[in-house]
């Protein structure tokens, strides 16, 4: 063999070496890798777990404290026009056209909850004397945000006119 | 010192496949070894983490489904939401279901 091709082959085995190890290395990351992200996965999964709690209890809380309104005292035509006098007196309530609205809000569940980052209302009138309100909460919990929906229904009929609610579903 | 035409007129092994010294080889074999012993530490911490992750989201699972059954832990409480500026106080139970280290917390309104 001519001297000058085998001088060219001197030290390939540290070169083999140090490829393989640099596969192996890259190997390596790979594998930690993966284990990372499904480890991170499952934190993340309990976070969106945590916060999709938080909205729940949230709208249930919400439902839970607007069932106490009342209708303020008067003598209404119709439903139109005491749905008109409730929203003067409850700002929360969207105009009963079907389109969300954020309302201003506070509400604290204490440790081991998320935070309520957004509550918005949405109203339709379906019917006379039949109010559909959707409820939407949308939670956070380290980083994962989660909404929940819960669709009530609100009646004002009767003589005289009284409201009434009932829960629909959640969504 | 040798020079090039003589280094390689000396050789060991010879014959056409006298490529690698007995240094070579030891090094190629020291490098085999530590990155066997890399590959292995990586492997095994690998493997414990897809374990500890696996028994986290199986107490997960546990805890979620706890969280929302009857049978939950629950202490009653009340929340106070203020909305548009007005305050409503809600009484209700604070459900908490825990497995391994895993908390879910629930408010349920009476």
């Amino acid at each position: 063999m001519n001297p000058r091709i085998r001088a060219k082959n001197r030290g390939s085995a540290t070169v083999w070496a140090v490829c393989s190890m640099l596969i192996v290395a890259l190997l390596a990351v790979a594998i930690l890798a993966a284990a990372s992200y499904y480890g991170g996965a499952t934190l993340r999964e309990e976070n969106v777990r945590k916060a999709r709690l938080t909205a729940h209890s949230a709208v249930d809380t919400v439902f839970a404290a607007v069932q106490n309104i009342k209708l303020p005292p008067g003598n209404y035509p119709d439903d139109s026009a005491a749905y008109a006098a409730l929203r003067g007196a409850n700002a929360w309530l969207s105009p009963a056209d079907g389109e969300p609205a954020s309302a201003g809000f506070s509400l604290d569940f204490g440790d081991g909850f998320g935070q309520l980052e957004a509550l918005t209302f949405s109203c339709t009138r379906q019917s006379d004397g039949l109010y559909s309100i959707v409820i939407t909460a949308t939670a956070s919990y380290n980083g994962q945000f989660q909404s929940r929906s819960a669709a009530v229904n609100m009646h004002i009929s009767g003589t005289p006119l009284a409201l009434a609610w009932e829960f629909d579903a959640y969504r | 010192m040798r020079k090039d035409g003589e280094a390689m007129t000396r050789t060991h092994f010879p014959g056409p496949n006298s490529g690698m010294t007995i240094t070579e080889v030891v090094v190629a074999l020291a490098v085999i070894a530590l990155t066997s012993m890399l590959l292995l530490a990586c492997f095994s911490s690998a493997m414990n983490m897809l374990g500890r992750s696996a028994d986290r989201q199986s107490a997960s699972d546990a805890a979620y489904a706890g969280v929302q059954s009857s049978s939950a832990a629950k202490s009653g409480g009340s929340v106070t939401l203020v909305l548009e500026g007005k305050s409503y106080a809600v009484s209700g139970s604070f459900v908490t279901a825990e497995q391994d280290g895993v908390v879910y917390r629930l408010f349920v309104p009476e």
